[in-house]
Parts: structure tokens; sequence; C-alpha cells
């Protein structure tokens, strides 16, 4: 049998969370379902007119405050020690395990939490109308939001967007892998540092040592229009991906219980 | 079936624990691991199952290093730790979960253990105590017929009846190619269970002998009077327990004070016993 990924064993162990975590997780979409709603009630209810577009800070703001910290959290076996013994011997692949987190924890949001805000934001219009038949609501539509982008600056960058999203989930799930006690807010400070050492790095060599006086260009400006701009970004944030899934994939493989 | 070659290990900024630790065991044993508080017995099982990594050295388990990690090997060793968390699931949620990742497991023997220690399948398993979670986890692990089963202080927190069942339990349930090991302080819980006795002391294996060797080799016996050849006695409410080379007759191995024999410098040899 193939020891690094056997469709098989994946079922299983798909199996064995449902069995394990099935209740808590129709608890938390419940919960979830619930306070989307009341939210969307509130803003229903204090506005007379909402156009389609009004949902979408909604919907940015409630998904990314589901989903980020969810896959701050992933591998939640690792933060206990004796919950990490019995996940590390439990008879999958690393492989397995790695990628039913990325599912669960990554994946999984993009499509459930957008379904639920769906869901939520239908039901509230629907009972706004219901309490006030005056009020003028256009109902949330993702599609309908898209067409409304007419920029076409920010439809190219559309890809970029949903790649920076996901790497901020990344970066966050990888932090899952390392750090054991409050891994949010340890990847987070751990964010703030890196952060704060480019931003050095780019004060240092362009304010203080002035190194580009004289009209000599930076190297990151080298990129001659927007769509280049752009492509060089996506083609840098699936690097970054890419290397923080292998990063996060690497530390659960080297995990041990001391 | 496990074998070690030089194995060291030492934890981070620790004294090293095992040092070119070195053994060769068979398949179809019950392996008693003794030693002193601290001696390494639950890192060494730690690290038989490759939830460690060793700093030097092979450990191999029916030919897989298990740092690995691989299923094939994660399916034929199940590993019942001191301490645990259970989910909070019913039983049948848990045996549904994960007794198909044991390609041997056994559900009608796991049901015929989980009635014989009287455990309740309708509880939840986090609202068990911690006696009935280690019962549930003993049944589990020899339901599963994994060829190497490890068991880490397993009667701690068993009552006195569930600690006779779980004795009949081991010695009724295994099959020929399967293994225990069982760390234990308590070894009068397991002295009638094990095949074979290892005693590990300053990361070293001390001593590595069968029970039936011990018990054709020597006597061990209370007394009111020390006899002649006593390799090492005790005191005891009704005289002397005392350990003496055998009279030629089969004596019930007390591990206990063969265990304080060793630590009190006894030297034992396949030949003949002899005190320092």
């Amino acid at each position: 049998m193939n020891n690094i990924f056997n469709i098989n064993r994946f079922g299983k162990l798909i199996k064995q969370q449902y069995q394990l975590s099935g209740k808590n997780l129709v608890l938390a979409l419940s919960s979830i379902f619930i306070v989307y709603t009341a939210i969307l009630l509130l803003f229903t209810f204090n506005n007379s007119s909402i156009e389609t577009l009004e949902w979408l800070p909604f919907f940015i703001i409630l998904n990314t405050v589901i989903a980020l910290p969810f896959a701050a959290y992933a591998f939640p076996a690792f933060r206990t020690k004796e919950k990490t013994f019995d996940y590390l011997l439990l008879p999958c692949s690393v492989a397995e395990k790695f990628t039913l987190n990325i599912i669960i924890r990554i994946l999984a949001p993009w499509i459930v939490l957008p379904t639920i805000f769906y869901i939520s934001s239908h039901l509230a219009s629907e009972l706004a109308q219901w309490h006030n038949p005056a009020l003028k609501i256009e109902s949330f539509s993702l599609s309908t939001i898209l067409g409304q982008i007419n920029h076409d600056d920010l439809r190219i960058a559309i890809p970029s967007i949903i790649l920076s999203a996901l790497i901020h989930q990344s970066v966050l799930f990888a932090g899952a892998t390392v750090f054991k006690k409050q891994p949010l807010i340890k990847t987070l400070v751990a964010i703030g540092i890196v952060a704060s050492v480019i931003i050095f790095y780019f004060y240092i060599i362009i304010e203080w040592a002035d190194i580009y006086q004289n009209g000599k260009m930076p190297w990151f400006a080298i990129i001659e229009n927007k769509e280049s701009a752009i492509h060089c970004l996506l083609g840098l944030e699936i690097v970054l991906l890419t290397t923080t899934w292998a990063y996060a994939f690497f530390k659960v493989k080297e995990k041990e219980i001391a | 079936m496990i074998t070690i070659n030089n194995l060291s290990f030492a934890y981070k900024k620790q004294k090293p624990l095992f040092n070119e630790l070195s053994l060769n065991e068979r398949t179809g044993q019950i392996i008693g691991l003794l030693g002193k508080n601290g001696a390494g017995k639950t890192t060494l099982l730690q690290l038989i199952s490759g939830l460690l990594t060793p700093k030097s050295g092979q450990i191999d388990i029916n030919g897989l290093n298990p740092i690995n990690h691989a299923p094939v090997l994660l399916e034929q060793i199940y590993f019942v730790p001191e301490e645990f968390i259970m989910p909070s699931v019913k039983m049948h949620s848990y045996v549904n979960g994960y007794a198909s990742f044991y390609p041997r497991f056994d559900k009608a023997l796991f049901n015929e253990l989980i009635k014989q220690f009287e455990l309740d399948e309708n509880k939840n398993l986090s609202k068990m105590s911690h006696g009935q979670k280690k019962k549930f986890r003993i049944a589990f692990a020899l339901a599963s017929k994994c060829q190497l089963i490890v068991l880490d202080e397993p009667t701690n927190g068993l009552d006195i009846p569930s600690k006779a069942i779980f004795r009949q339990m081991v010695a009724g349930a295994l099959e020929d190619d399967q293994t225990v090991i069982i760390s234990t302080h308590q070894v009068k819980d397991v002295e009638t269970l094990i095949d074979k006795i290892l005693l590990i002391d300053n990361g070293q294996i001390i001593f590595d002998e069968s029970i039936i060797n011990l018990s054709e080799r020597y006597n061990f016996k209370i007394v009111s009077h020390l006899p002649e050849h006593t390799l090492y006695s005790e005191l005891n409410p009704m005289g002397y327990k005392v350990l003496t080379p055998s009279d030629g007759e089969t004596s019930e191995v007390d591990i206990e004070l063969l265990f304080n024999a060793i630590n009190d410098g006894v030297k034992f040899n396949n030949e003949k016993p002899n005190h320092e």
C-alpha cells in the first residue's frame, strides 16, 4: 500500500474526523449562521434602502473574521501533548493528515462561509422586508457585485487578491504547526516582527541611505506597467503560498511529542 | 521484530538519557519494562513508537524505521500512554472512527472485553473516570490485534478486580505474532503475566532475562530463617523474602524482590548466580 498518499486511507481519515468532530462542526456552523444573521438583521433594519454592493464590506469582514482564526487553529491535536501523541500514531501518512487540514482549514471556508453569508443575508433581507415592506433592499449576489466592478485594473487583480487572502490563511495555518499554545497571537507577533524588519530595510535604503538619488531607479521599479506589476505580484504570491505550505508540511512531518 | 542498535537520546538541554543502548526482541512475548523513576522507560517506548527522534543509532520494528511514521508500520503499533485525553464522543463513534485503521481489528473481541471490564457503551468517553478510560483504551489496544502493543503503566487507575481482568485479557487475547511491552512500577500487577523482564538503568538495559529462565535458576520464597547461599533478602512480616539459587525446582518469580536485588548489586548470569 502506498505510504505517501492512499485514497482509501484518506477516506478513513475523513470518516474519523466526521465521527469525532461532526457534532462540533454542526454546532460551529449553526453559531456562525446565527451570528451572521443577527449582524445582517441589524444592518437591514437600520437602512431604508440597500444596494447589492453595500453587502460587500460585511461579506469581506465577517468571512475574514471567521476564516483567519479558523486557519490559525489548524491541527487542533497539536495544542496538547496527549492529543499530539494519538494524532502522530494514527495510521495515516503526513501527506494525508496535512491535506485534510488544508481542505478543512483553508479551502472549505471559501465555500462554506460565503454560502452561510448568502443564506443569512437573504434571510435578513426577507425578514426586514416582511417587517417593513417599504424598504428597498437588493439581495446579496456575488455575481452581481463582480459584474458591477468595471474597473479593469481591479478585475485583473482579482486572482491576486484571492491569492493574497489564501496566503494570509496559510501563514496563520503554518503558525498552527509551529506554536503549541495561542498560535494566532504568536503568529501575528512573528508576522509583525518580519514586517517591521522589511519596512525598516526599505526605510534604510530609500530614506536614510538615499541610494536611489540622482534619478537611479530601485530594483523593484523595473516593472513597466500595471499589468506586468500584477503578473509579478501573482508570481510572487504563488511562490509565497507554495513556500508557506511546504514549510507547514515539514513542520508537521518533523512533529514530535517532546 | 524490535531491533535497537547503539541508540543515543537526550532531551534538549539535558544530559543524555540513553547512550549506545542496544536491544533485540523477538515476536510473541509479553515484555515487562522496569526501571526506577526517570530511568527512561516511557522515553524508550516513545522512541520505539517513533514519537521521538534518536540522537544517533537505529530502531527497527518489523524492518521499518518508526521515525518515518509510515502508515504500514503505524497500523501495526498501538500505544496506550499513561495519560491521555479522550474525545467527547460515545464509544461506538470512537470505534467507528478508529477501528478501520487497524486491519486486524476484532469487533467481537472488543465487545467481549468491554463487557468484561463492565464499561457502559452509551457513556461519553470524556465523561468516564480515568480508570474507565484506561480500560477502554486497553480493550481497544487488544482488539486492534496490532503486532506491537505498548502499554505504559496500564494498571494505574484500575481497581483491584479490573487488574485481575486485565491480566486475564492480555494473556487470553494475544496471538503468536503479537508482542506486548508493559512499562510499570506496579510489578505485582503484571508478575504472572510477563514472559520477559527488561530492566533499564543509567541509559542501558542492565537486565534482560526470560521469566522461565529465572524461575528455573532461582528460588524466590519467604522463610523464617535466612538460608545458606542467600543472594538477597528483605525483612518481611513473616520472616524474610529471600532470593537463592535454585534447588532444582522451579519457583514463581518475585519481580519486586528481583528488582531490588539487581539494584542492590546482585549480579545474575547464565551460569551461576553470585553475590558481590
